[in-house]
């Protein structure tokens, strides 16, 4: 009973706000009794113009108007429910069509383009009018694969779930969600520690900052008591007083020098501080978290954010903030002074602040977009080398070099068109903002003379004017950049916190066990896995592997066969089901003990920086030189490796460089012999390989093999001939399980697999 | 010594004679190909082959099984040689499926946090759209520009050298 009250609950369709105007032009259609179910809108009517589309589906009928608030609707489409024999959705490129077939003909009912679709609920109208189509008696068969499949490569949606926005490329918050206040609160939250630290160099800025100001000050009396005394003073007493505000000035400017040097030591370690601890706590957060993070984002990507992203957050705390709490007291504590010593005249001197100001904005904003050009010019060049440097045994061998010379001048001299724009602007520019400040000391020494001639001011007033005026108008045009850092330095703190803030989906549970060293039994039970949460990748594998034994696994590609692999290492968590090692539950162990039983051996084996023996000794830190050489010669890596002229010393590249794919693989099993682990993953460890190095590997694994339960993934079959179990994969389940002899006999698509390759190495051999 | 038989890879192409190709439109909106003499097939996929550089060339048939894509057909080298009636229900029909509205003026171009906004005049409206990757606005030969918004849709600038000043000064920046 409870089950059929919530049925009644559970709305039909997507229903959006109706305007008022379709909402009368509805009533007049509708009968009184009549429920209106699903509302969507659209933005393109049926010819394909851009134009606010309704459709309505009610208990009876299904309805489409065209029109909104300001234009009278009206109706497109009217078709009884009962008429409906199929709904389509029919997805093409940037646009879509919802059809309505009847049993005489089919109607185009509503057109969309793909901003619709992905913002309205379009995609589930076909199960509503199904919904109601079953109100109204009709019997519906399954709904599954009726509707058309949606256009190749189309990217889910890159909206934001909460508004709606569009997410930029390099984050997965919503900018427009974000609060940027509360991001720089936690930014500073990570001060805390050092709070005694940032108190002194707050202290200190000010302090410098007004101190700053003195000098200037000082050359006022300097002008008033002695070069041009006001009142009449005696030789000595000038030359006394010259004395004493000479030294003064020089004790300040040592002083402040002082605290100044103080004060920058200071900011540049608390700056360097926050930032060491960002940057380790961000990569440790990244070690720790799952395979299924680094797969949504480029790796690239990651990387730059505990670079580059900490960089520019370090820039904004030493310099960004630092500069502009500096600017702002200096140009408090000039306008007190100047306003104190003659306001009328400091009034004046505001004047050119407006034209600064804007022109600061305004050339900032044209600066911005020009360097960008001139930054999308400078790429292109580099496209163009990254293009044909590489690729240039292509280029020669099609003798295009005239061709890419010219292509390569083409797009140099754009660059240097739009490099001539921004030195053109710049150009403009700085003479502009130089007349606004020119103008400001005409202003002083146009008022200023002509108050000094009536008397209202001294000659050291206006001395202080002219001293100040050039330090007044520079923080101005600083502080016109601040929202600029700001935003920047708010969107690199964010792409930092959304690594803090990622829950590492595989997680040890509280009361996880550390497993014991294992025999290496192995239990699959009805295991589903998705990637995505919407397609199965592992759709029920069951199966049992005794410790010792060795599994092939085959089949087509997309399979799920690496997929199954990872799952044993719990590089992923199971969706349903589980998996046992030893009968344990492998999320009821720490991940690292089971990891640690485990070896793998990839098809593109990654070596890291460091020389061969720290390469084959990562798999067991601490390792003798008696073992890696043991374990070179086990993985018959040892013979090429002694060839180099540094031995085991030798240096490997990021990516194994100097290395043939052969040797990187020996190296990779060498390493994974080493730690002796009672479980051994084979990734396609041969499939990239010439024949004689095939064997030589093939002959190291066998060794490696001995004794430990080992999942072989292989394309070539014959490889797999000495597995005491085949699983053949198909499209996420188990199409196929037995030996090499029982599954020729079944006849089926391993026995198909097998005759394909036989046959395509008849055509080789050919 | 003459060269007996030398492969030509133009046998790979299955050309389909314009003279014999009729397309028509049945009341389920079924696309219906037939070659005259030869064969009918009840349901077709007519898809362009350079639809974005030479839309009316090369335009391919597949068959439809169970509203499924099937096997190619043929091709058709030049929509123009067809007859004007099967013409009309093609064009009609590859337009529908590939969309793509043509862009004469350029409004405003914003971006914030690396989202451009488009707001744009084409000619079926005006429309405001967002790109996501600077890949995302290419420039083709002769000034064409063809742009992909983060739902997925396609818009076109003909020749953006002829848009109007304004129109060009945004633009430009972005190619």
């Amino acid at each position: 009973m409870g089950t059929t009250t919530s049925e009644e609950i559970l709305p039909i369709g997507p229903k959006e706000e109706l305007p008022e105007a379709i909402q009368e032009e509805v009533d007049n259609i509708c009968e009184p009794e009549e429920n209106v179910h699903v509302v969507v809108s659209t933005d393109m009517n049926l010819k394909g113009i851009f134009d606010e589309n309704w459709f309505l589906a009610t208990d009876k009928r299904l309805l489409v108007f065209t029109g909104n608030h300001y234009k009278r609707p009206e109706l497109v489409h009217e078709m009884p429910i009962v008429d409906v024999t199929d709904v389509r959705l029919k997805n093409y490129i940037g646009n879509g069509v919802l059809e309505i077939e009847t049993a005489e003909k089919a109607v185009e009912f509503l057109r969309y383009s793909r901003t619709a679709f992905n913002k309205s609920g379009i995609a589930e109208v076909p199960q509503a009018i199904d919904r109601l189509r079953e109100q109204n008696g009709v019997k519906i068969e399954d709904r599954k694969g009726r509707d058309h499949e949606h256009e190749r490569g189309h990217r889910r949606s890159s909206r934001c779930e909460k508004c709606g926005n569009i997410v930029p490329v390099w984050t997965e918050t919503c900018p427009h969600c974000l609060e940027k206040g509360t991001l720089l609160v936690r930014l500073f939250s990570y001060l805390k520690p050092y709070w005694y630290i940032a108190v002194i160099a707050f202290v200190l800025s000010l302090a410098t900052t007004g101190l700053g100001l003195v000098p200037t000050y000082i050359t006022k009396f300097l002008t008033d008591r002695v070069f041009v005394p006001i009142t009449p003073t005696s030789d000595a007493r000038r030359l006394f007083l010259l004395n004493v505000f000479v030294l003064s000035i020089i004790g300040i400017h040592i002083f402040n020098t002082a605290l100044g040097t103080v004060r920058t030591y200071m900011m540049r370690w608390l700056g360097n501080k926050i930032i060491l601890d960002l940057r380790t706590s961000a990569y440790q957060y990244l070690q720790r978290l799952s395979l299924n993070f680094y797969n949504k984002k480029q790796t690239g990507r990651l990387m730059s954010r505990i670079s580059n992203d900490t960089g520019r957050l370090q820039n904004f705390i030493v310099h960004g903030l630092q500069e502009f709490i500096m600017d702002i007291f200096l140009l408090v504590g000039m306008c007190i002074i100047l306003f104190i010593t003659n306001w009328r005249l400091a009034a004046l001197t505001l004047i050119p602040i407006p034209t600064l100001v804007v022109g600061s904005v305004i050339f900032g904003k044209k600066m911005h977009l020009v360097y960008h050009k001139v930054w999308r010019r400078m790429a292109g060049i580099s496209a163009i080398l990254a293009d044909t440097i590489p690729g240039v045994r292509v280029v020669k061998a099609f003798a295009s070099e005239d061709r890419e010379i010219d292509r390569f001048k083409r797009t140099n001299e754009e660059l240097f068109k739009s490099n001539m724009h921004a030195a053109k602007l710049s150009t403009i520019y700085f003479p502009i903002m130089g007349f606004a400040t020119f103008a400001g000391g005409i202003i002083i020494r146009w008022f200023g003379g002509r108050d000094i001639i009536t008397g209202n001011m001294t000659l050291g007033e206006l001395m202080l004017f002219m001293g100040y005026m050039m330090r007044f108008y520079a923080p101005i045009q600083g502080l016109t950049r601040l929202n600029h850092s700001l935003q920047m330095a708010a969107s690199a703190a964010e792409r930092v916190f959304e690594i803090l803030d990622a829950q590492p989906e595989v997680d040890d549970k509280k009361d996880a066990i550390e497993l014991p060293t294992i025999r290496g039994d192995i239990k699959f039970d009805n295991v589903v896995f998705s990637y995505d949460g919407e397609k199965n990748a592992l759709d029920g594998v069951s199966f049992e592997i005794e410790a010792g034994q060795m599994v092939g696994l085959s089949g087509p590609s997309g399979a799920g066969k690496t997929t199954l692999i990872n799952l044993i290492g719990r590089f992923y968590d199971v969706t349903e089901g589980s998996i046992f090692v030893d009968g344990y539950d492998v999320t009821d162990v720490k991940v690292r003990s089971l990891r640690n039983q485990i070896s793998v051996v990839l098809q593109d084996p990654f070596l890291f920086h460091g020389s061969i023996a720290d390469n084959i000794s990562y798999s067991k830190p601490g390792a003798s030189r008696a073992e890696v050489v043991a374990a070179a010669k086990a993985a018959n890596a040892h013979d090429f490796i002694m060839e180099f002229p540094d031995g085991y010393d030798t240096m490997v590249g990021e990516r194994g460089g100097g290395l043939s794919g052969g040797e990187k693989q020996r190296i990779s099993i060498a390493r994974a012999v080493l730690k002796n682990p009672r479980i051994l993953i084979l990734d396609e460890a041969t499939s990239s390989v010439d024949t004689e190095t095939e064997s030589l590997i093939q002959s190291a694994i066998e060794r490696l093999v001995e004794g430990r339960t080992t999942f072989a993934i292989a394309h070539r079959l014959s490889t797999l001939r000495k597995a005491d179990k085949l699983i053949i994969l198909e499209k996420g389940e188990i199409a196929e399980m037995g030996t090499h002899d029982e599954l020729l006999t079944n006849d089926g698509l391993y026995k198909r697999l097998v005759d394909m390759q036989s046959q395509l190495s008849r055509m080789k051999a050919i | 010594m003459a060269i007996a038989e030398t492969y030509s890879i133009e046998n790979e192409l299955n050309i389909l004679d314009p003279k014999k190709v009729r397309v028509h439109k049945d009341g389920f909106n079924k696309v219906k190909l037939s070659i005259k003499g030869e064969k009918e097939y009840p349901e077709v996929k007519p898809v362009m082959g350079f639809p974005l550089t030479n839309p009316d060339s090369f335009i391919s048939f597949v068959e439809m099984k169970d509203g499924k894509k099937d096997k190619e057909i043929g091709i058709i080298e030049d929509i123009k040689k067809i007859d004007s009636k099967s013409r009309k229900v093609l064009k009609e029909e590859l337009r529908k499926e590939y969309f793509m509205p043509r862009i004469t003026k350029i409004i405003r171009m914003k971006e914030f946090h690396g989202v451009m906004k488009f707001n744009v005049e084409t000619d079926k409206g005006e429309r405001e759209f967002e790109t996501r990757y600077k890949e995302d606005i290419r420039k083709l030969r002769g000034g064409c520009v063809v742009i992909r918004d983060a739902d997925g849709n396609r818009y076109e600038i003909k020749d953006y050298r002829k848009l109007d000043q304004k129109s060009l000064s945004l633009i430009d920046t972005e190619l």
